[in-house]
């Protein structure tokens, strides 16, 4: 199929407004009477609190409420697992936890009632690693984890695994019995930030027909709704979300935040209250993705054959779990594998330790679990003797198997992608001393959901898009014009979007996320233009007697084939007196039946005196389905290939005893431009897909593959293996002298 | 968070700032590009309650020749002087430090003066001062004084100027037509602070032999370090590897670096010595590549 509009690389349409600072965010909004709330942090990771004294808190300048967990009994939220409570309830459970909140006049006020609230705690052994939490006589830290909404399995009995699943294929210990050399090893990764620019922050405010109207930068204003409705058990026809642009999200943008204890301010008050975390406040309570220790095991045979596989991933949550859409990480258990095993078993658990809790980030799981299993790979064929590229080769699944946790999908394209990667990179070519190449693979279907959308054809010559999703930056916006554009046709700037509130009497919608916008909003976008095209050649049909099937739309006319006669669509609309509006609920629910490969090889070069790595090319394969904006589908490849340069050299929240050691971005060190190299993408482009373009997601893919491709590159060039991230100098270098 | 309340105070020359100074005493802080202090009022390490915007002094920003020196105002940007041809001519590694600073952003307001007073133990300027022996020249009521870079740095974050008093221009003599100098850094990520800096000039007699050194290094201690044990070492002698290993070695049992997010103590050392080697034998390399030129 060929396409005008889809499939160019048409700008941003949310780009200007970015950079002039016309766009709306969160923070710009204020309400008359606005008070500003900030909250109280517990100081210990696990403590009982025996004594909260606000009374100086309460008589101070410019305070209009005070609440601590006597006021927020019994309330619990989440994004559907509900485990979290608005303020502690007599125990703090890590270090950062709202123990009380003040909304005042103003911000300083707000900050000097904090200063005199007293808290008197007695502190309690803490659980700082999902390790120790699982060992026998670990202080249960959630002992009421059975009672809580959305927990996917009861326990047996309060334990801090909260979440285990389990895959298993064949005997695995018969598979290690036939193997004739078994791997194995344990791998550790760190949390690490969104590092969106924008922290969380909302406003919410009571209005005077008694409804809770909300501003946030949330990408599942639907979700957030219904959340709020579940915690404080209010009818969801009483909550509106209203939208505002998101100042970056990368996953970490879909967990209500403050938006509880801000309602319970507002509604303690009277008046609208506002809140903006300090990003101090995002690194010691903002729901970073979450550490992990993963330990692997594979049987092999000696000509390089896969024959049992084992992954144990255990996901340190942190204090509460309710910051994730599910209580599940799917993610790291399908990085469990995608080669072919007989055997297999596949395990994650998500613990609870008196850590700050783990949240969403792009391509949930997903980092951590290709990490190891992709540097396990590795190690694996080193110990066989074999290049990693062929053991990759032989053990890749091909058309009609599915992956060790299940995955099912149509024209598997892992082998072409990985050759076609190792091929750019020139792989075979030789190094100079002290460099190496390495390569990892990852892989991921587009995500699934529900989205509601219109398209308004108007008397006034205007084309409308009424959607519910909130632009979280990654050009949503400009692809659901692309295709209105597209199938009307027109002209895609003069496409205005609209964007409905969860007033708009839409069934839930599921937002953004998991590359689901080009999936379901495309096939939403589709459907509406189409049933608006559809609706305007009936009326012309009526009004002017020309036949449907001999009119075309041709932009801002309709065209009639046989007489070449043009008519203006808006003179039409205005004789009719009304709009035309196509309307699509697009219920696109089903796992996707295609996945997308990614292949990626790092080249590196290790200075042996200090231990740096200098990352001198990063290739990046894709199997893809059709490009709705190249653009775009690039910037989300540079972007997640940077983000993973991030993850395997440079970014960690350091947590010790339970504190964050960091405070601030001089401290949290992200990649800037100085540290990327030249980065290569090679599309090995297909014509499947999902929705109705054939696409395939983009938003993940990228960013899991760096931080094995270039662990394995390390120990290419100087045979050293590092099986902790981040890789710094210090490591590599000490690993260098151990030898 | 946001600072604590304070007040603004803009002076229009040096002896009105010094009034000021004098008047608060501890309860001031002079404001230079705000990249150190203001994140530090912001985390409220730092309170003060009258700020002193040194902005608006005209003669403090500029880049001078004069009498075989080159005069530095202390409200200097890192960016100018990244972008000196003067300074690149005379005394590149000054350049080399300015420009391994942090990003543009930080170069575009940080200055000179606040670097040297912030005294970070892992800030650039402080090894590249006491490797040209720069010459800090300070106002205070009690009038002006001029304090040697090796007398400069005190303790971690403290300096030898007193409360009332403002660093207002920093000295460096030209180096020897026959020297060359680098500056050499490592960082975890472009632009964060040092895990070790070197900053080395050499310059070569007629034999080839060491005629003049100098040698700074950051992440050694508390405070940058003037090299001496390594100077002496290198002075009069034939620059070999095995003299420059030696001089790696001296520096790594000499230090006692702090143990943060960049590194443990032992790794610094190491990583110190590995860049100091490497200063050294580059900067040996631009003298001989300018003798023979
Ligand atoms: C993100 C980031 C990265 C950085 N990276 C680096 C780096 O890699 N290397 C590095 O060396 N530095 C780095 N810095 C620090 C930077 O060099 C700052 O310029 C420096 O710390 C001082 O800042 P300033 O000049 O803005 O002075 P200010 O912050 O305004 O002042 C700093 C201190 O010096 C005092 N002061 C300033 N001027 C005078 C004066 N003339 N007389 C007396 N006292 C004075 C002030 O009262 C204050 O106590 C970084 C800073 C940031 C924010």
């Amino acid at each position: 199929m060929s396409y005008q509009i889809v499939g160019q690389s048409i700008p941003r349409t949310d780009n200007t407004g970015k950079v002039t600072g016309d766009t709306r965010y969160t923070s710009d909004v204020l309400l008359p009477g606005t008070l500003w709330a900030k909250t109280l942090r517990s100081p210990y990771a696990h403590a009982q609190i025996t004594r909260i004294d606000t009374s100086r808190a309460e008589k101070a300048p410019g305070v209009r409420a005070v609440l601590t967990g006597a006021d927020a009994r019994g309330i619990l939220y989440g994004r559907r697992y509900r485990d979290i409570t608005v303020l502690a309830q007599d125990r703090v459970r890590f270090m950062g936890e709202r123990v009380a909140a003040v909304a005042a006049d103003t911000l300083e006020e707000a900050e000097e009632a904090l200063e005199l609230i007293e808290v008197n705690y007695q502190e309690l052994p803490a659980v700082l690693d999902p390790v120790a939490a699982l060992q026998e006589g670990a202080p249960i830290i959630h002992p009421d984890v059975n009672s809580y909404p959305g927990l996917p399995k009861p326990l047996e009995s309060p334990s801090n695994a909260f979440v285990r699943d389990v895959w298993t294929r064949g005997d695995i210990a018969e598979g290690f019995a036939r193997s004739d050399l078994v791997v194995e090893n344990t791998f550790t990764v760190p949390r690490v930030h969104q590092a969106f620019l924008e922290p969380h922050c909302c406003l919410v405010w009571i209005d005077d027909q008694n409804r809770v109207q909300m501003w946030s930068p949330n990408k599942v204003p639907h979700g957030l709704k219904e959340s709020m409705s579940a915690a404080f058990a209010i009818p969801a026809e009483r909550i509106r979300v209203n939208p505002v642009a998101i100042g970056g999200d990368f996953g970490g943008k879909g967990a209500p935040v403050d938006e509880p204890i801000c309602y319970l301010l507002a509604l303690r008050s009277g008046r609208p209250v506002k809140m903006v975390m300090e990003y101090r406040e995002e690194f010691v309570a903002g729901a970073p993705r979450h550490a992990a220790l993963l330990q692997l095991k594979t049987g092999v045979k000696k000509d390089g054959t896969i024959v049992a596989h084992e992954m144990d991933a255990y996901l340190d949550s942190g204090a509460y779990g309710g910051f994730r859409p599910g209580a599940v990480v799917g993610g790291i258990a399908h990085a469990g594998g995608c080669y072919r095993a007989q055997h297999a078993r596949i395990s994650v658990s998500r613990v609870y330790t008196n850590n700050i809790p783990g949240g969403q980030m792009r391509a949930p799981g997903e980092p951590q679990g290709f990490f190891a299993a992709e540097s396990h790979m590795d190690c694996v064929a080193r110990k066989l003797g074999m290049d990693p590229l062929d053991f990759r080769l032989k053990n890749l699944i091909e058309e009609g198997e599915s992956t060790l946790t299940g995955g099912h999908y149509r024209a598997i394209k892992a082998k072409e992608t990985l050759k076609a990667a190792a091929k750019a990179a020139g792989y075979d070519t030789p190094k100079a001393r002290n460099v190496g190449r390495g390569i990892a693979m990852g892989y991921r279907g587009p995500g699934a959901g529900n989205t509601s959308l219109k398209i308004a054809l108007n008397p006034d010559g205007s084309v409308v898009i009424q959607t519910s999703l909130f632009e979280q930056g990654t050009g949503t916006y400009t692809t659901l014009r692309q295709i209105a554009a597209e199938e009307l046709p027109c002209d895609p700037d003069e496409i205005q979007i609209e964007i409905l509130d969860t007033d708009a009497g839409v069934a839930f919608d599921s937002g953004i996320g998991g590359s689901r916008g080009t999936r379901v909003a495309s096939g939403a976008a589709f459907q509406a233009a189409r049933a608006a095209k559809e609706e305007l050649l009936g009326l012309a049909e009526k009004l002017l007697g020309w036949p449907k099937t001999e009119t075309v739309f041709m932009g801002r006319d309709l065209i009639h084939k046989k007489t070449r006669k043009r008519q203006p669509w808006d003179d039409l609309l205005s004789r009719a007196g009304r709009s035309i509006v196509g309307e699509s609920v697009n219920r696109d629910d089903d796992h996707s039946p295609v996945t997308a490969f990614a292949a990626q090889v790092a080249e590196v070069f290790v200075d042996t005196e200090t231990g740096e790595v200098k990352l001198r090319c990063l290739t990046t394969a894709h199997d893809t389905g059709a490009i709705m904006n190249p653009v775009g589908h690039q910037g989300q490849i540079d972007g997640g290939v940077v983000q993973g340069v991030g993850y395997g050299l440079i970014e960690h929240l350091p947590v010790q005893e339970g504190r964050v050691g960091t405070a601030h971005f001089g401290e949290y060190k992200i990649p800037t431009v100085k540290d990327i190299p030249e980065l290569k993408t090679v599309l090995v482009k297909g014509d499947d897909g999902v929705g109705p373009y054939k696409t395939k997601g983009i938003g993940e893919n990228p960013i899991s593959p760096v931080a094995p491709a270039i662990a394995n590159a390390i120990e290419d060039a100087v045979g050293v293996r590092i099986r902790d991230l981040p890789i710094t100098a210090e490591k590599i270098y000490a690993a260098m002298r151990e030898r | 968070m946001y600072p604590a309340v304070f007040e603004y105070l803009k002076p229009s020359s040096i002896s009105e700032a010094i009034t000021l100074l004098q008047q608060h005493g501890e309860d001031a802080k002079l404001l230079a590009g705000g990249q150190s202090l203001v994140p530090m009022m912001k985390l409220r390490i730092a309170r003060p309650r009258y700020l002193i915007d040194i902005h608006r002094i005209s003669d403090l920003n500029y880049i001078r020749e004069q009498a075989g020196q080159i005069r530095c105002g202390a409200m200097t940007r890192h960016v100018q002087i990244e972008e000196s041809e003067l300074i690149r001519d005379r005394v590149p590694m000054l350049c080399e430090a300015a420009s391994a600073i942090g990003d543009a952003q930080v170069r575009n307001r940080g200055t000179l003066g606040g670097g040297l007073v912030e005294a970070d133990p892992s800030g650039d300027y402080g090894a590249v001062v006491l490797a040209l022996n720069a010459q800090m020249k300070c106002i205070s009521p009690r009038g002006e004084r001029v304090i040697p870079a090796a007398d400069f740095f005190t303790f971690a974050y403290t300096t030898a100027l007193e409360s009332d008093e403002i660093l207002t221009e920093v000295i460096f003599p030209f180096p020897d037509s026959n020297s060359a100098g680098v500056y050499l850094k490592l960082e975890r990520v472009a632009g964060d602070f040092a895990i070790a800096g070197a900053a080395v000039q050499i310059g070569l007699g007629q034999n080839g032999v060491c005629s003049t050194v100098g040698v700074g290094v950051t992440g050694a201690a508390t405070i940058p370090q003037k090299a001496v044990s390594v100077e002496s070492l290198l002075q009069g002698k034939k620059i070999t590897p095995q003299l420059i290993d030696e001089a790696g070695r001296l520096i790594q049992e000499g230090a006692e670096p702090i143990e943060d997010t960049r590194g443990s103590a032992s790794y610094k050392k190491k990583a110190l010595s590995a860049i100091l080697r490497r200063a050294i034998a580059e900067s040996l390399r631009r003298a001989e590549a300018k003798r023979s030129s």
